[in-house]
């Protein structure tokens, strides 16, 4: 079953302009009739709050909510060195900086923010699976269910 | 004023560095999307809040780095005035004192090279010996070259007294304000403080001097032939002869078992050793030969010491020359022998002679220039014999008068003063028992000389004035006119008196009375003064003269007629030796060259002896290994260090910060 989910999320094309998670998890809640579960697969570096606020209505609508955190490594850990010009993903924004400089402080803000990502799932029931790329999704999937096939 | 070493040198320092800065400009950045940008840019904002104090440690300790290099390779020095330094090396003869390898000249100049490069600014090198000579002048920043291989020892002493006088007199020195004089300072030129002090106040009038002391080692070991001279008993040319050499220690210790050789044609023909308290001047007596027919070059020669110029004396010997000699005799009349008889024995022993034997007569119409010696037995010393021979005395001649003296007008028409002969009487036989007892033996040993050795005609009262006992007037006189020496003596042959005149004795007398007025001697020997007047028996004044020695360059000398003659001169040579006068390349005068003793008083000056003039701030020394102490610039190598320091330190700080805030 991990192995089918990953090979649908390959073959999705990527998104084509700037939208709200929140937006569209509340527009799935309106949608979704009886209780399902519900696994988000994202970056969720869009707005956390907006994120969450889509995440708690799922919940309220008696929804089981799976948050997979996709990470590149590299985003966790800035493991670079050298003057880098960073671009904003989805917007043109630039910085230019000395990677080992900011390491620190970047390490710092962005562990805090993970932090308190999980912090606020947890809190309100939905589920948090932190997903380091440098192994397969499909890794992290099958890890996943092996461990509810255990509880169950 | 400050100023700059290198002040190109950050320019170049710039140019060097422009590639690595083009490579700084154009160094590409890596061009990332990046999807947690928001947290990129908090991260950004925070750092460049938090490490805006590190950022401007770091920036300072760069600038203080880079400063720091430019400082290095600029070399910025502090330059105190625009003095301008005259370097002066004292070249007087005890300059050439063994010192190293070398001798005190070679380490003042290499002291001179040192001061020149440390000063930092113009200066000019000039030598003194007397007189001051400009070797080289610096040209801006430029040391002088070539003026080392100018440097050489000079025959002339000189002084610091000489020192005041030549800066006073030399024009070229007013455009030094500053003097440093590299010097020995030998104990006999430097050793009278009163003198120095007035020379030192002289100089100190127009410019600032400092003393820069080249050799301070003290205990130092010379003895040095101060003189070669003929014995008082005289010097016969056809005998084994005596030659006297004086030594002398010049140094502050005793020197025992010194030894002293006479060197003849290159042969050792006679030795000594002698061993001299402080001080102390010792006259060896050399045996000697008979001279040949040629003359021969012969030198005294020492164990070396520290002080090898005084070490060898030389000379030439000169063989006899035939003597030309007029004798003016009365007839023989009743006198049962030649009155002259004994002169001519002696003098047999003495020259080989061309004796011209004239009546009473002939002699008052001879003139006698031309003649060695003049000889008048019983004449009567007449007006015109006496003006005569006056003449003759005044331009170097030599007479003898035997004659009945007894009148003082007889003494006076000679120009022998007879109120003061009997004034200035001397007795210098007294002592060995009267002055004519001798002359009664017989039989005595003719090589043993009686008369001169208690009595002798050179006294220093000047004139020499033999008594008899007993006896009111003078028994004989020898006296000196003009140029000339002449002996008077009443001791007249006579009928009875045989005996007595053909005592050996009284032909030893005589020969040691034409020994002592003939002013000859064998030793050719010149020193320094005597270098500017030099009589050579020529004509041609329009030859070219030149004196040379073995072992050094020739030089042409001056040469102006005089008379029959040629008077040349030549600088005096720095090197003792045997010289060679030569006219148009062939030899015509050839004579031994001795520098003086003067400088062998080589010892320093004792520091205490000049400490009042210290004291007085008359005096200042520099310390020949420290010249940078006479510079007038002043760098400032601590700069650097603090500026790497401050560089270091800031670094180290704003790491400290960094590591802080990374802990917390």
């Amino acid at each position: 079953m991990a192995a089918r989910i990953a090979a649908v999320l390959d073959g999705m094309p990527a998104p084509k302009a700037k939208e709200s998670i929140g937006s569209a998890l509340n527009l799935l809640a309106s949608q979704l009739g009886r209780r399902r579960v519900v696994f988000l697969i994202s970056d969720f570096f869009s707005d956390p709050d907006d994120t969450l606020d889509g995440v708690k209505r799922l919940l309220d609508a008696k929804h089981e909510v799976v948050l997979f955190h996709v990470l590149d490594p590299i985003e966790l850990s800035l493991a670079m060195d050298g003057r880098v010009e960073f671009v904003e993903m989805e917007g043109e924004d630039r910085l230019k900086v000395t990677a080992q400089h900011l390491r620190a402080s970047y390490k710092e803000i962005f562990d805090d923010y993970l932090s308190d990502l999980r912090t606020r799932c947890l809190r309100f029931g939905a589920e948090y699976i932190r997903c380091d790329m440098s192994r397969s999704f499909g890794t992290h999937l099958a890890e996943f269910f092996s461990a509810r096939q255990g509880e169950a | 004023m400050l100023e700059f070493l290198n002040p190109y040198m950050p320019w170049v320092l710039a140019l060097l560095a422009l590639p690595f800065l083009i490579l700084l400009i154009r160094r590409r950045r890596q061009v990332l999307r990046w999807a947690a940008f928001e947290w990129m840019k908090r991260a950004h904002a925070k750092r460049r809040k938090v490490s805006k104090v590190e950022q401007i440690l770091k920036l300072i300790a760069k600038l203080a780095l880079l400063l720091a290099l430019a400082l290095m390779v600029s070399r910025p020095v502090w330059r105190s005035s625009d003095a301008r330094y005259l370097l002066i090396v004292d070249v007087t003869p005890s300059m050439g004192t063994t010192l190293g390898g070398g001798n005190r000249l070679a380490q003042a100049s290499e002291t001179v090279a040192a001061f020149g490069s440390a000063l930092g600014a113009d200066f000019g090198v000039a030598t003194y010996d007397g007189e001051l000579t400009l070797l080289a002048e610096s040209a801006g920043s430029m040391m002088p070259t070539r003026w080392q291989e100018d440097i050489a020892l000079s025959p002339q002493s000189a002084g610091l007294t000489g020192l005041a006088d030549a800066l006073q007199t030399a024009e070229w020195a007013d455009s030094y304000d500053t003097v440093i004089f590299f010097s020995d300072f030998s104990d006999a030129l430097y050793g009278e403080v009163d003198s120095m002090r007035q020379s030192l106040r002289r100089i100190g009038e127009r410019r600032r001097i400092t003393f820069v002391p080249v050799d301070s080692r003290v205990q130092l070991m010379n003895a040095g032939i101060e003189s070669v001279t003929l014995p008082p008993e005289g010097y016969f040319t056809r005998a084994e002869n005596r030659l006297q050499v004086r030594i002398r220690n010049f140094g502050p210790t005793p020197v025992d078992h010194v030894p002293v050789s006479l060197i003849v044609d290159g042969d050792i023909v006679d030795q000594a050793e002698a061993s001299l308290a402080v001080g102390e001047a010792l006259t060896l007596r050399f045996r000697l030969p008979a001279p040949g027919e040629n003359a021969v070059e012969a030198m005294v020669s020492l164990a070396p010491d520290d002080f090898p110029l005084d070490d060898q004396f030389h000379f030439m010997l000169e063989p006899a020359r035939p003597l030309r000699v007029l004798v003016g005799r009365r007839a023989r009349g009743d006198a049962p022998f030649e009155l002259d008889v004994f002169f001519r024995a002696a003098l047999a022993s003495i020259e080989a002679g061309d004796v011209t034997s004239v009546g009473l007569s002939q002699f008052a119409a001879t003139s006698l220039r031309g003649y060695d010696l003049v000889a008048t037995f019983g004449v009567p010393v007449t007006e015109g014999i006496a003006q005569s021979l006056t003449t003759y005395l005044a331009e170097g001649g030599a007479y003898m008068g035997f004659a009945d003296l007894s009148s003082p007008d007889a003494w006076r028409a000679l120009g022998m003063p007879s109120g003061s002969v009997s004034s200035t009487a001397v007795h210098p036989d007294i002592e060995r028992g009267g002055l004519l007892d001798f002359m009664a033996q017989e039989n005595l040993d003719p090589s043993r000389i009686h008369f001169f050795r208690y009595a002798t005609f050179s006294d220093a009262a000047a004139t020499g004035v033999l008594y008899g006992r007993d006896v009111e007037q003078p028994l004989s006189a020898l006296f000196e006119q003009g140029e000339g020496r002449a002996i008077l003596s009443n001791w007249m042959p006579a009928p009875g008196y045989t005996d007595f005149f053909y005592n050996p004795n009284f032909v030893q007398w005589t020969m040691r009375a034409i020994s002592a007025i003939l002013k000859r001697s064998p030793i050719v020997a010149r020193g320094p003064a005597d270098m500017a007047r030099i009589v050579v028996q020529e004509r041609d004044a329009s030859a070219s003269y030149q004196l040379t020695a073995e072992d050094s360059a020739s030089q042409a000398m001056g040469a102006e007629r005089e008379g029959d003659q040629i008077v040349l001169s030549a600088s005096p040579p720095a090197q003792s030796g045997l010289y060679t006068v030569l006219k148009d390349g062939a030899g015509v005068l050839r004579f031994g060259y001795n520098l003086g003793t003067v400088d062998s008083y080589i010892e320093p000056v004792a520091p205490a002896i000049l400490k009042p003039l210290e004291d007085e701030g008359l005096l200042r020394w520099a310390e020949p290994d420290r010249p940078e102490r006479l510079s007038a610039v002043r760098e400032f190598p601590w700069l650097f260090a603090l500026l790497l320091l401050l560089a270091a330190g800031l670094e180290f700080y704003a790491h400290f910060l960094y590591a802080r805030r990374a802990a917390s």
